[in-house]
């Protein structure tokens, strides 16, 4: 529900006289960039007495330029840097071969996970192309004294659920990665983005990245969310509504008292599908629950340095009257378990709902996507969503494979089967969250009902390890696309959250999650 | 990258829109092929039909075309996928500029990373430029990025617009990097400042940072050569963003002379904090002299059994400049890159029973016994497979299963390791007789070699002869990495060499050369490492020798001189 749409308009001519530091920033005017590129507006030094009151965003962002470029691109510097198996290998050698050597080992890190079997009792070479980038990988990364937490060692996993857990993503660092989710890390407070393969080698030789300051958009959940509702359902509900073009050039932080309420874990679920609202950038203040989640993680600071961290950190949330350039407002009471229907994450509707009808769609384009998208499907104009026929249930990806996902979904599993000729995968994001679930007995849970338990990777997600869903069949996952061909050529994907792909895993169909026993509680705002 | 200042060459017409990268390089031609051997697959389809023959109406393929170095192109040239392979492929079919109405925008950006250049022009006059290749004597156009100029064929100047840091940045063969790389000063000073303010970005703990190192400089040559070592560990401190609290204790029979003990208290204590011992030499008659109950053992292998440094690595390449001080032939040497992996904490240096005994009918017997255990095989095969892992990928195991029921087990376990952690490393087993053999026969077919602790000892020296000279080559020896730090013990492969001890003769670099691998493994600055080794390469390839590598009737240098040759070669490398 779509309450407000806060512009602002302001003049923006303050140039502070008080710039301490000899590096200035250049905030682009505020005015009119919904739409428009930035353009020069006021200065404020880099790293000391920021304009205020500032947003979360703009705190972050200043302290990483290093220059500002006369065409408004700023050299900013990279915190850390995160290198997966399709990129390390590659991007190592190229940067060999032009005689360059890795800036800064120490605050780079790497973990195979796109081109991995999730096999179980799988290796190097279970996945053969995979197998090639991973030897690689390991040779490059031994090479640059790179910190690789390889395939067979117990910190393996996808990356945007390693960082987090060892600590490497600390609240207002600069975090990038060769992998659009990167945005993820936003819901521990970094400002985390996705980048090329051109920047990740620039980003190995020089520790620092060229980038065009984003405008910023704060979309606030206001009130509590209903049982059976989770963050996932949150963010498809957002993009559902927004649209997947809503967040483009915009850096979002996520807001109001239904995203305060949301525990670490479903942060990360909510900032993870930012890109898929077009954000490369989404991000939520830091608060204790994220201080206490940090205390004692490996690369977390230690003892006073944590301290000292801390104090840091307390200052990042936005200030009172901080000015963003878009501002959005949905009431958290109203979502309801989601499902998509078609071939963008925007074409989401409640479980409740029904697909739409082309016919009643007045613009052409529209009308052709909606076409296009349900042959893709295999759906009808208009039917109801709930009790379609699944074929695959995957329950993984950087969205929802973390402990608190495998939870909600063993919740709905728990002394149930799996429906005949379903068949059901769980892929737990990590070896840490592996070895977790398997601490609580969880995957007994899934196995007792029929689900494989299976090895950290990003597995059927991406689809770029040997794992597909077939052409044709349906498949339920707790990724974020569902875009034609993600899955596989031909396959068919319906996004949502694990306990509703749970509960389409063992009723065999699409299906409202709390109807069933063991549906998520509340989460009290 | 190449620049591009000005440009005369032959001109092709492509004037087909929409031309996009897919179409430039497929797919599978960039997984078959690196960057550099793209060019006889760059627009392939356009170039070729199904069965590989030239198409006639393809222009750049006729005669008149036929090489040229500048393409025209209608508008759109290289939009679709964002491969940067596109751009390399142009490159590598000899295309220095591309001129067309308009481009894919990260094709686009991506030329300027690469050298190549794409100059816009309005379509009609694209279409004219077309034009007038046509008919054109000479179809030769000439680009002047200085003066952001193009010549066509019929001596008409045109201006082209080009955004002022792609342009200067192309002018002097610079990308983004060597572009970014200009601000390394600013880049730097921001690190300074920042590193004050939120120093829990470079570092978990506020002590952590700071490495203890401990030279031990030893017997024999120890103090000559690690006088030497020691002025290039406190140049990297002075000058290379290497940080490390330094310090020196007596060990062996100068410990015995100034302390009245070979290991007092203190140095114990010493040993037990450091991250990093560079170790000297040890081995002298003096030690004869030393009271028994003063004297129990030796000193070094203690410091291994106590610090539990199973895991030694002995790096052996063949430097082209000393392939005349190995008595093997240099066809023989050449290319060779190797690992030698002993285990050091175990087998018949420390297994008892062990001793010489005088028997009952007055003839003495000696007792060595060559234990293992199960989970110490396990270790170093562990860690010499990881280690393969990051090299070429292939390991040879080395035993004497024939005959000893120790290599029988360490077959077994390392058979065991590989298969249930590494099955993608190529293992192979040789017996110790034959490894010793084909390591002087062809040293080039190893990558990574492991074995237990005597076997190594021989076969290392063995090894040296393919380095040129023993005096030449490095260890490291490290124990299990626990929570918080991994200790390594770095020494050269020669020992304390008494007969020429005190002369000022000894050769250093194998001890400068442990400080590299100390770089490498106990700093993780394996750049630092690397610049270290180039550096002694260098001075060695100048003809910088001591008496030990020098060729016959070749004068040779002192080990201080040698010290010099290196601080020198360090300082010019730096600047």
């Amino acid at each position: 529900m779509r309450v407000s749409a806060d512009r602002t308009e302001l003049e923006c001519t303050d140039t502070r006289s008080d710039c301490l530091s000899g590096a200035e920033i250049v905030l682009q005017c505020r005015a009119e960039t919904l739409l428009t590129p930035p353009c020069t507006g006021y200065t404020i030094p880099a790293a000391m007495g920021l304009h205020t009151p500032a947003t979360f965003f703009d705190k972050v962002w200043a302290a990483h330029v290093i220059r500002q470029f006369d065409d408004g691109v700023c050299l900013l510097h990279v915190d850390r840097h995160l290198i997966h198996d399709l990129e390390a290998g590659p991007r190592l050698n190229d940067l060999q071969r032009a005689g360059r050597n890795v800036a800064r080992n120490d605050l780079t890190f790497a973990t195979p996970d796109h081109a991995l079997s999730s096999a179980i009792g799988r290796s190097t070479d279970t996945w053969p192309t995979g197998g090639r980038l991973l030897r690689a990988m390991r040779r490059g990364t031994a090479r640059e004294g790179i910190r690789l937490f390889d395939l067979g060692t117990p910190d393996q996993g996808i990356l945007h659920l390693v960082g987090p857990e060892q600590g490497i993503t600390l609240p207002g660092t600069l975090l990038v990665c060769g992998d659009s989710h990167t945005c993820t890390h936003g819901g521990l407070g970094a400002l985390a983005f996705g980048i090329g393969s051109s920047e990740v080698g620039h980003v190995l030789a020089t520790q620092t990245l060229r980038q065009r300051r984003p405008g910023t958009l704060r979309l606030r959940f206001e009130g509590q969310l209903g049982a059976g509702v989770t963050a996932k359902d949150m963010i498809l509900h957002a993009i559902g509504r927004l649209g997947t073009a809503a967040g483009r050039g915009h850096a979002v932080e996520y807001a109001g008292s239904a995203v305060r309420a949301l525990a670490v874990d479903a942060r990360l679920t909510l900032c993870n599908l930012s890109i898929e609202m077009g954000a490369k950038i989404g991000m939520i203040a830091p608060d204790d629950s994220v201080y206490e989640y940090l205390a004692g993680r490996p690369f977390a600071p230690k003892g006073a340095l944590f301290d000292q961290a801390l104090e840091h950190w307390r200052g990042l949330p936005s200030d009172e009257g901080a000015l963003f350039d878009r501002e959005e407002v949905l009431d958290a009471s109203q979502i309801t378990p989601q499902m998509t229907w078609g071939t963008s994450p925007q074409d989401v509707v409640p479980i409740d709902g029904y697909v739409p009808d082309p016919a009643l769609e007045k613009d052409a384009e529209r009308r052709q996507s909606i076409e296009r998208a349900l042959e893709y499907m295999g759906l009808k104009p208009g039917q109801a969503i709930a009790g379609t026929p699944v074929d695959w249930v995957f329950i993984g990806s950087c969205a929802n494979s973390r402990l608190s996902d495998l939870r909600e979904a063993a919740n709905v599993v728990r002394g149930r089967q799996v429906a005949r000729g379903v068949k059901a995968w769980v892929v737990p994001g990590s070896e840490q969250t592996r070895r977790q679930a398997e601490a609580e007995g969880l995957h007994r849970d899934f196995l007792a009902a029929g689900f494989e338990w299976r090895s950290p990777g990003c597995s059927l997600c991406v689809a770029a390890n040997g794992e597909l869903i077939p052409p044709g069949e349906r498949c339920v996952s707790t990724a974020n696309r569902n875009f034609v061909g993600r899955q596989g050529p031909g396959a068919r994907t319906h996004l949502a959250s694990p306990a509703m792909a749970a509960a389409a895993a063992i009723t065999g169909q699409l299906t409202d999650v709390r109807r069933l026993p063991g549906a998520p509680a509340s989460v009290n705002a | 990258m190449k620049s591009f200042v000005r440009e005369e060459a032959l001109a092709a017409p492509l004037m087909q829109a929409n031309i996009d990268t897919d179409q430039i390089i497929r797919m599978q031609r960039l997984i078959e092929f690196p960057r550099g051997e793209l060019g006889p697959y760059c627009l392939e389809a356009l170039r070729f039909d199904e069965d590989g023959k030239e198409r006639p109406a393809f222009a750049p393929h006729t005669p008149r075309y036929r090489g040229a170095g500048i393409l025209v192109a209608a508008e759109n040239f290289g939009c679709g996928s964002s491969r940067e392979h596109a751009v390399w492929a142009l490159i590598d079919w000899g295309v220095r500029a591309v001129i067309a109405p308009s481009f894919g925008d990260i094709f686009y950006n991506n030329s300027f990373q690469n050298g190549l250049l794409p100059v816009r022009l309005p379509a009609e006059e694209v279409t004219r430029i077309a034009a007038e290749l046509e008919r054109a004597d000479k179809p030769r156009i000439a680009i002047d990025l200085e003066a952001c100029t193009v010549t066509t064929p019929e001596g008409r100047v045109l201006r082209f617009e080009i955004e002022p840091d792609r342009r200067a940045g192309l002018l002097q063969g610079l990308d983004d990097i060597d572009m970014t790389l200009l601000d390394r000063a600013l880049i730097e000073q921001f690190r300074r400042d920042d590193e004050r303010t939120r120093p829990w970005i470079y570092r978990q703990t506020e002590q952590a940072i700071m490495k203890k190192v401990l030279i031990l400089a030893g017997d024999g040559i120890g103090p000559e050569i690690m006088a030497q070592t020691r002025r290039v560990v406190e140049w990297f401190m002075a000058h290379r963003d290497v940080r490390m609290d330094l310090n020196e204790e007596l060990f062996g029979i100068s410990a015995w002379k100034t302390h009245g003990s070979l290991m007092r208290e203190a140095t114990w204590k010493a040993i037990n904090d450091s991250d990093a011992i560079l170790f000297g030499a040890t081995g002298s008659p003096e030690y004869a002299k030393i009271p028994p109950e003063h004297n129990k053992f030796d000193q070094l292998l203690r410091i291994r059994k106590e610090l539990d440094l199973f895991l030694n690595l002995r790096p052996v390449r063949a430097l082209p400049a000393l392939a005349s001080a190995s008595t093997l032939r240099p066809e023989v040497l050449a290319g060779t890159d190797l690992m030698l992996v002993r285990e050091l904490a175990g087998g018949v240096y420390f297994g008892t029973p062990r001793g010489i005994e005088t028997m009952p009918d007055g003839q003495r017997r000696v007792v060595n016994t060559m234990v293992y255990t199960e989970s110490e095989i396990a270790r170093i095969a562990r860690a010499a497979l990881l280690l393969a892992r990051a090299r070429e990928g292939r390991l040879c195991s080395i035993d004497k299963a024939n005959v000893l029921e120790n290599g029988v087990l360490w077959r077994d376990v390392v058979e065991r390791v590989h298969r249930e952690e590494f099955a993608d490393v190529e293992l192979s087993h040789l017996y110790v007789d034959n490894a010793a053999m084909q390591l002087v026969r062809n040293p080039r077919q190893f990558d990574v070699m492991v074995t237990e602790n005597l076997f190594g000892d021989i076969l290392s020296d063995c090894a040296a002869m393919v380095a040129g000279s023993i005096g030449m080559l490095p260890s490291a020896s490290m124990n299990a990495p626990d929570s918080t730090r991994r200790q390594g013990l770095y020494e050269p492969i020669h020992g304390s060499a008494p007969d020429i001890a005190g002369q000022g003769v000894a050769n250093p670099l194998g001890s400068i050369l442990s400080f590299a691998m100390c770089l490498r493994h106990s700093f993780n600055l394996p750049q630092e490492a690397q610049f270290l080794e180039d550096v002694v390469e260098r001075v060695v390839s100048a003809g910088i020798r001591t008496r030990d590598i020098a060729d016959a009737g070749q004068a040779s240098v002192s080990t201080v001189q040698m010290g010099d040759a290196v601080m020198l070669e360090l300082e010019r490398s730096a600047t």
